[in-house]
Parts: C-alpha cells; structure tokens; sequence
C-alpha cells in the first residue's frame, strides 16, 4: 500500500463495505450457519451485540437519561 | 431496554439477514474506531439515529446502504471528537513525527497519531485474515490504493472470473470475521 495506513484503511473498509453490501443474503446465512449458528432460531449467537446492547451503549444511556431526569426535575 | 436494531427488526425497517449484514459491515468499521468505541456501539447509535428522525434514509437509498453510511459518518465524528480532546499532547506529537516522517509520503500536514497506529495495527490484522491467500491480499492492497475494481484487475491481470472468485473467498472470510467474534472486540 503506497499510502498513510489511516488513509489506506479507511479505502480498504469502504472497498470492503462495497463488497458487503453487494452480497447475495445467503452469503451471510451460510456463514453463520458454518460457524454453527442458527440465525432463524429466537437468541442466536449470530446476532450477539445486535438484537442486545453493549455495557458501554448500556451505561450512555443510563446517564442520557439520568441527565435528562435531572434536567426535567430542576 | 430494547436494543435500537432490534427495534428497527420489529418494526420491519430490516430483516434478519439484514441485520447480519450491518454486523459484519460495523465489525469492518470497528477497526478503524477509537479505543474508547466499540463496533456494537457504532451499529446501535446509527440505527437509534434513524429511528429518532435525525438519520432520514431517503427514497432511492437502501436501508442497509444508509445505515452503513451513518455508521461511516458516526465514525468520522467520533474521531473529531477524539482528536479535539488529545490535541494538548506534544510528547506523543512528537514521538510520532518521527515515525511518520520514516514511513509516510506527504499528504497530510497534521495526520491524528493515535488513528494512524490503530490503523496500521488493523492493517496487519486484516492482512493476516487474509495471509493464505495472495490474490485477496493483491486485491486489498489496491483497495488500499483507492483502485475500483476494474483497475485492480487491470493492474493483476486476472480474468473476471478469477476476480470474481477471489472476491467470493475474501467475502466468506469477511463474513466468517465479523460474525465470530466478541461483542467489544
């Protein structure tokens, strides 16, 4: 790579997020499936940090809202 | 509390395969995040966007290609962000003057340190998912470059068929990546 590896990183995600979005569903079915997941079945291990909330995204919110009651009680 | 995305899935905004997609694609973004964000992070706040109102997805746009974009822009703000709050670190600027001054062309007058050793971190990491396979590591490295598609394969001199395939393996391994592993990595 003939660039900064911030700059050739970032042209490397968008060319690969282009490749991602291109791709056929099954593409993405038949990945969780070789990696013994089950993405039709309710709780899949495919979609852990998905469908649930990280305990960073978590605790952002618990203090929007704790600022946000705050501000409505003062 | 119900996570954003699985909102926008109950809502039908997105399908479930939908939604793998957009977890490979932050788990693509989340190598070029700070340290303090994680990809799940990046997923969530750009479906909450679009949810509240603020991200509109406009007509002629995929659901899926917007909420890639949001992520992309979210990104980006996060790294002004990072930068305003470490622009009183001299020692640090000036460690990496030196390293930079070794290894880079001139392209940029003030390039963020930090961000450019993340990236040439994850550069290697995306090197190695890829390390038994020249081909997709050829085609990375014109990626890298900024070359589309047509001119990498101009470049290689590959049939589109022989493209076509390398692309078809360096997806299943994208995939394989980004649906394996953890939630914070």
């Amino acid at each position: 790579m003939s660039v900064r590896p911030d700059v050739g990183l970032e042209r490397l995600i968008h060319g690969l997020e282009l490749e991602l979005l291109e791709a056929a569903d099954e593409e993405f079915m038949a990945g969780a499936r070789d990696l013994g997941m089950n993405p039709d079945m309710k709780g899949s291990a495919a979609f852990l940090g998905v469908k649930d909330l990280s305990p960073q995204l978590l605790s952002a919110l618990r203090l929007a809202y704790l600022a946000r009651r705050e501000g409505e009680d003062a | 509390m119900q996570a954003p995305a699985a909102r926008a899935l109950a809502m039908k905004l997105v399908t479930n395969c939908d939604l793998l997609r957009l977890k490979v694609i932050a788990r693509l973004h989340g190598r070029s995040l700070p340290p303090d964000v994680c990809w799940a992070d990046l997923l969530q706040e750009a479906f909450a966007r679009v949810l509240d109102g603020s991200r509109a997805i406009p007509r002629a746009v995929p659901t899926v290609a917007f909420l890639a974009g949001v992520m992309r822009s979210i990104k980006a703000e996060h790294w002004r962000r990072r930068r305003r709050a470490t622009e009183q670190q001299p020692v640090l600027a000036t460690e990496y003057q030196v390293v930079m001054a070794e290894t880079a062309e001139a392209c940029d007058p003030q390039p963020d340190p930090e961000r450019w050793l993340i990236a040439a971190q994850q550069l290697q990491a995306i090197g190695t998912l890829f390390a038994n396979d020249p081909v997709a590591l050829q085609i990375i490295a014109g990626l890298g470059d900024g070359l589309t598609a047509e001119e990498i394969r101009r470049t290689l001199r590959m049939s589109k068929t022989d493209y076509d395939s390398a692309r078809r393996r360096m997806r299943r391994a994208l995939i394989r990546a980004g649906l394996t592993m953890g939630v914070s990595e």
